[in-house]
């Protein structure tokens, strides 16, 4: 099967005036379509640089990224702008991109529709719950149709509640537009909810801890894995994995 | 106080404030007024040296009869609303440019910093003998006046958009130009127009201030010459056209807010009904 992307060997230093410093020390995967992969580490582990570098927002310092798809980034903040309505927002990536055609538009509406957004298109961010406004803000990425989406922590700026429905929600999104995506997180039971193969990380430098390939039903929402028996086996093993070198 | 129990008794009490506000706020004024007639009559004050309220009405009379009062303000205002919006487009211009190249900024940088804290009132004559000694040159302190200021707080404002912002366009592809106008202008656009109501008092400034140095005609030249021939009711009449002014601008800027917010918010509905 044809990678999505794959990473050969990334090295990436950042250069101040103290010297040099190694972020990233060696890193190489693949994603493959319709997998969702979490890459899990501490905080400040130099996640977010993997997603900057897939997305050429920042250059690698050696290695090889082959990016064979369209990729749509999602942040951490919803970055609404609060000046637009929920269409106006949606509608951003495709003014940037010059694809604003009528047939793109139709799709965005579509998508708004599909998610339960139709009777908020002209409000404004300010107006909508935190879940809905992510909801919005992953819209704005799929409206340019991308295979691979990559999610920067995207549900910790959200309270508990909220996170877990949104969680729900990103998953559903994923399975029904067949997505796949590239989630960064530093939480163990998120990245269990969501994904197909865990990448649990080294601290900085950061390198390739250990690869989880989970095995629960096709398609399962987050809501329907943490009843399963194994989500709690496969948590107790990557809580271990990750305190143990952190000890 | 009375605790409001309803939404009306609410709305009653904030109408009730805001009338109150009002009133206390033209009551100080005319106390004010007052008083200064009083003290200046009962001889507490020397009236060659504060003239009175009266007087300056007197004055103010004479002035709108013989009808030089209106070309006076004309010319004044004239020179300070083209000295305002050349200097205030041109300084975002200006800082546009040194946006998009941080070396150009960063050649430029202390030589902004001196221009900014050189008192500019100083290089008005100078500004005068090279721009003419007539209302262009007037014009021209009047906008070396608010250029400066406005460049240095617009970029300041420019580099302080919110970066996640920017990021998200970023990995969009947008280009810097696309940046400028999707994130950067209009998420400033409070930013803007504060900066130009600070660049209403300063152009002021460099338009009396030139006025002061060349003019037979406007504000300026009227508080020059009062102040000259010891006519102090006359520099008194100019302080109270220049507040009143000034006043109505400030109101006038406060107005173009609400429009554009308003504008802002109703063209994207009317926009989406003509799209449906």
């Amino acid at each position: 099967m044809q990678e999505l992307i794959s990473l050969h060997h990334i090295k990436k230093s950042f250069y101040n005036d103290n010297g040099e410093t190694e972020v990233i020390k060696d890193l190489s995967f693949s994603i493959y379509p319709n997998e969702v992969v979490t890459l899990l580490g501490p905080s400040g582990c130099g996640k977010s640089t993997v997603l900057n570098i897939i997305s050429s927002l920042e250059n690698q310092t050696s290695g090889s990224v082959n990016v064979y798809s369209k990729v749509g980034y999602m942040f951490q903040k919803d970055n609404l702008f609060p000046w637009k309505t929920v269409y106006k927002n949606v509608l951003i990536g495709l003014e940037v991109c010059k694809k604003k055609t009528k047939e793109n538009e139709n799709y965005a509406l579509k998508l708004l529709e599909k998610y339960g957004l139709s009777d908020f298109l002209y409000h404004y961010p300010e107006e909508l719950s935190g879940g809905m406004r992510q909801r919005v803000a992953l819209i704005r990425t799929l409206v340019l149709k991308p295979d691979l989406l990559l999610l920067d922590e995207p549900f910790s700026a959200l309270d508990s509640q909220t996170r877990l429905l949104v969680q729900e929600d990103v998953k559903n999104i994923l399975n029904e537009e067949k997505k796949s995506a590239l989630i960064v997180s530093h939480d163990i039971s998120e990245a269990i909810a969501l994904s197909e193969k865990i990448l649990v990380l080294n601290k900085r430098p950061l390198t390739l801890q250990k690869e989880y390939l989970l095995d629960f039903p096709k398609d399962s929402l987050p809501s329907s894995r943490r009843k399963l028996p194994q989500f709690q086996t496969y948590f107790t093993a990557i809580f271990k994995e990750l305190n143990h070198e952190s000890a | 106080m009375k605790v409001p129990n309803s939404y009306e008794s609410y709305l009653k009490q904030k109408r009730r404030k805001k009338f109150f506000i009002l009133f206390a706020q033209i009551s100080v004024f005319c106390l004010f007024l007052f008083l200064w007639e009083w003290l200046v009559s009962i001889g507490f004050l020397n009236e060659f040296l504060v003239s009175k309220p009266t007087a300056i009405f007197q004055l103010f009379l004479t002035y709108l009869e013989s009808n030089s009062l209106f070309s006076h303000i004309g010319i004044s205002v004239l020179e300070t609303i083209i000295g305002l919006i050349v200097g205030y487009l041109l300084g975002i211009l200006i800082a546009i440019l040194l946006y998009f190249s941080d070396t150009l900024h960063r050649i430029i940088d202390p030589y902004l910093t001196v221009l900014n804290a050189l008192p500019k009132t100083a290089l008005a004559p100078i500004l005068i003998i090279w721009a003419g000694t007539n209302m262009k040159g007037i014009i021209f302190v009047s906008i070396s006046l608010s250029i400066v200021v406005t460049i240095i707080s617009c970029l300041n404002y420019f580099h302080n958009t919110d970066k996640s912002y920017i990021k998200m366009l970023r990995a969009l592809n947008a280009t810097k130009l696309q940046i400028l106008y999707k994130v950067v202008l209009p998420s400033n656009l409070a930013n803007l127009i504060s900066i130009l109501k600070i660049n209403i008092g300063l152009a002021w400034i460099g338009t009396i201030v030139g006025e002061f140095l060349v003019s037979r005609n406007g504000i300026g030249y009227l508080l020059m010459y009062g102040g000259m021939v010891f006519r102090l009711d006359l520099v008194m009449m100019g302080v109270f056209l220049l507040a009143i002014i000034a006043f109505l601008m400030y109101e006038a800027v406060n107005l173009l807010e609400k429009w554009l917010r308003r504008t802002r918010k109703h063209s994207i509905h009317k926009n989406n009904n003509i799209s449906r």
